[in-house]
């Protein structure tokens, strides 16, 4: 019983941490996007020539 | 074309350090605003495995010099103000199509070609080649006009881009120098 409890409780937090491993994966991720720049420019700093 | 092209995904995980030496974050998303073919500037994350996105930006007006292995800022003070580099309503710049003129689809963008100058400029776009085009199923780089209107649905080109394409960086800003010249010869 104490057994499978352990099993249980390792099983538990390796999955939290794979989890949190793959949320900070994606969250890292970078990307290549484009925006309506007519708006950013109305803003401040909005760069645009 | 004397600028340095560099494709945008390059830039993504780039350091972005001080002029004094001090890193203060990596390259996480490069926004592009495609309406008028400028870089918007980018966005931050934390450097290190564990680093996650910053909330502080970096707006292309605070951006010293975009080099071959690094980003360069005058100052901390150059990063700040997330609203200046606003990526919430952003969109994939990959995966649109591009069609000339007359409706034909040439390809679909992979990349965006960026011309480093100031301002920095897309030039063009790494493109899977679509079936009517000779390299089909090859990735190619097609220039684009100076100032040419694109948005996230479609980029349209004129139908003699096709005839600049090319397969590398090298010698891609002299291509684009030439489609831009015939464009303005054909404007005459």
């Amino acid at each position: 019983m104490e057994a499978a409890l352990i099993i249980l409780i390792v099983v538990v937090v390796l999955a939290l941490v794979v989890a949190a491993l793959a949320f900070q994966r994606r969250r890292r991720s970078g990307s290549v996007v484009t925006v309506d720049e007519v708006e950013r420019r109305s803003g401040p700093g909005g760069g645009s020539a | 074309m004397n600028d340095v092209l560099v494709k945008a995904t390059d830039l993504v995980g780039r350091p972005v350090v001080t002029l004094d030496g001090m890193q203060v974050g990596e390259v996480k998303d490069v926004v592009l605003g495609l309406g008028e073919a400028t870089l918007i500037g980018f966005t931050l994350r934390n450097p290190g495995f564990l680093g996650g996105p910053m909330k502080e930006t970096v707006p292309w007006r605070s951006i010293h010099a975009v080099g071959p292995d690094a980003v360069m800022i005058p100052s901390v003070d150059a990063t700040g103000d997330p609203e200046a580099v606003d990526d919430s309503d952003a969109h994939a710049a990959t995966e649109i199509p591009v069609v000339t003129d007359d409706g034909a689809e040439v390809g679909r963008v992979t990349d965006v070609v960026l011309a480093t100058g100031c301002p920095p400029e897309v030039v063009g776009f790494e493109i899977e080649a679509g079936e009517k085009m000779p390299s089909s199923g090859s990735r190619v780089l097609l220039p684009i006009e100076a100032m040419r209107a694109a948005s996230s649905e479609a980029v349209v080109v004129p139908p003699t881009a096709t005839d600049f394409v090319h397969d590398d960086l090298s010698g891609f800003g002299a291509a684009v120098d030439r489609f831009r010249a015939s464009l303005e010869g054909d404007e005459r």
